[in-house]
């Protein structure tokens, strides 16, 4: 299991973690809500080690780590401001994530580029979709999805949310989206990250509680 | 995430600008070492250091927004860029010592 204690995080002095507590177990996904600028990218980045906070305790079954992104076969995070190198090649990019392209293109069949153009080549929505998929093939314990389905047309996002519940019962899958009802869809547990705090909640009335939603026009939740 | 890709290749992606880039400046400076002998060698070293600098700044803004692909294989953009300044360091002192021995 993968498990995050005491992220603390601030920027200029203006705290945007504060002691944040999370465990994502191999087997389940977990959904992160929250508002824009609430932490939720810098809490991914953190968990990968690609971001360093004020302070963190990671650990994955008992053991700690300080740089998790480091460790063969364990995790690996879709960015959701970052792309992958517009100059690489599709099959470059299958064998960085230690994919078969011959086993890519039997899953997807209706994948219609060729494997030897260059990532830069496909549209926004299309490279967005084919990042996906590869941190949600790639053979990791646990894939962090940042906003994922940012950018993708209904029939892309359908085809992400399959893959996740195909995948799900591999890895641990921590997903954050704007888009509510899709994480409280798929999510086993759920999270609200509110004023640098994580709140679980398991219903939108909830999310209205909590601040995220709004209240509808009867002032009550609902 | 490492993937068992080679580390070679992924210094390839990371730094094959940088180090076309600095190895084109390496030629030129063992070229002027060929032809002038080790008369100009502190300005050709400082122009060998600023333009190291200034390529290796231009590589890490170029990656900055890849940074998570380069992590999801195991490696940090620090480690990428150090490695690749330092076989560019390599590759300099190889073709500058030729130059100047040539010459």
């Amino acid at each position: 299991m993968l498990r995050a204690d005491s992220i603390r995080l601030s920027y200029r002095r203006r705290p945007v973690l504060r002691d944040v507590c999370l465990r994502v177990a191999p087997g389940e996904v977990v959904g992160l809500l929250g508002r824009n600028g609430s932490g939720k990218s810098s809490l991914l980045r953190i968990l990968t080690g690609l971001q360093r906070p004020d302070y963190a305790f990671l650990e994955v079954d008992g053991r700690r780590l300080r740089l998790p992104y480091r460790e063969d076969g364990l995790i690996n995070l879709l960015d959701q401001a970052g792309t992958h190198p517009h100059a690489l090649t599709l099959a470059c990019l299958l064998m960085a994530y230690g994919l078969e392209s011959a086993t890519w293109l039997d899953r997807y069949p209706d994948f219609d580029h060729p494997l030897d153009v260059r990532f830069g080549t496909l549209s926004a929505g299309q490279r967005r979709l084919f990042g996906c998929r590869l941190v949600l093939n790639a053979a990791t314990r646990y894939t962090l999805l940042d906003e994922p389905f940012a950018g993708l047309s209904p029939h892309m996002i359908d085809a992400v949310l399959t893959d996740i519940r195909r995948l799900r019962k591999h890895k641990g899958i921590l997903l954050t989206d704007q888009h509510y009802a899709r994480v409280l869809e798929m999510a086993d547990r759920r999270y609200c990250l509110i004023d640098g705090n994580l709140r679980p909640f398991k219903t939108e009335d909830e999310l209205r509680i909590l601040g995220y939603l709004p209240f509808t026009g009867d002032g009550g939740p609902g | 995430m490492a993937t068992g890709i080679s580390a070679v290749r992924v210094l390839w992606w990371y730094g094959r600008g940088f180090l076309a880039a600095g190895t084109l400046v390496s030629a030129f400076v063992a070229s002027e070492l060929y032809q002038y002998g080790a008369g100009p060698l502190r300005p050709l070293l400082y122009f060998k250091v600023i333009t190291t600098l200034i390529f290796g700044y231009y590589a890490y803004r170029r990656q900055r927004q890849h940074r998570f692909f380069y992590h999801n294989m195991g490696y940090g953009s620090a480690r990428l860029l150090g490695t690749a300044a330092a076989v560019d360091g390599l590759l300099f002192l190889l073709l500058a010592t030729l130059g100047y021995v040539a010459g």
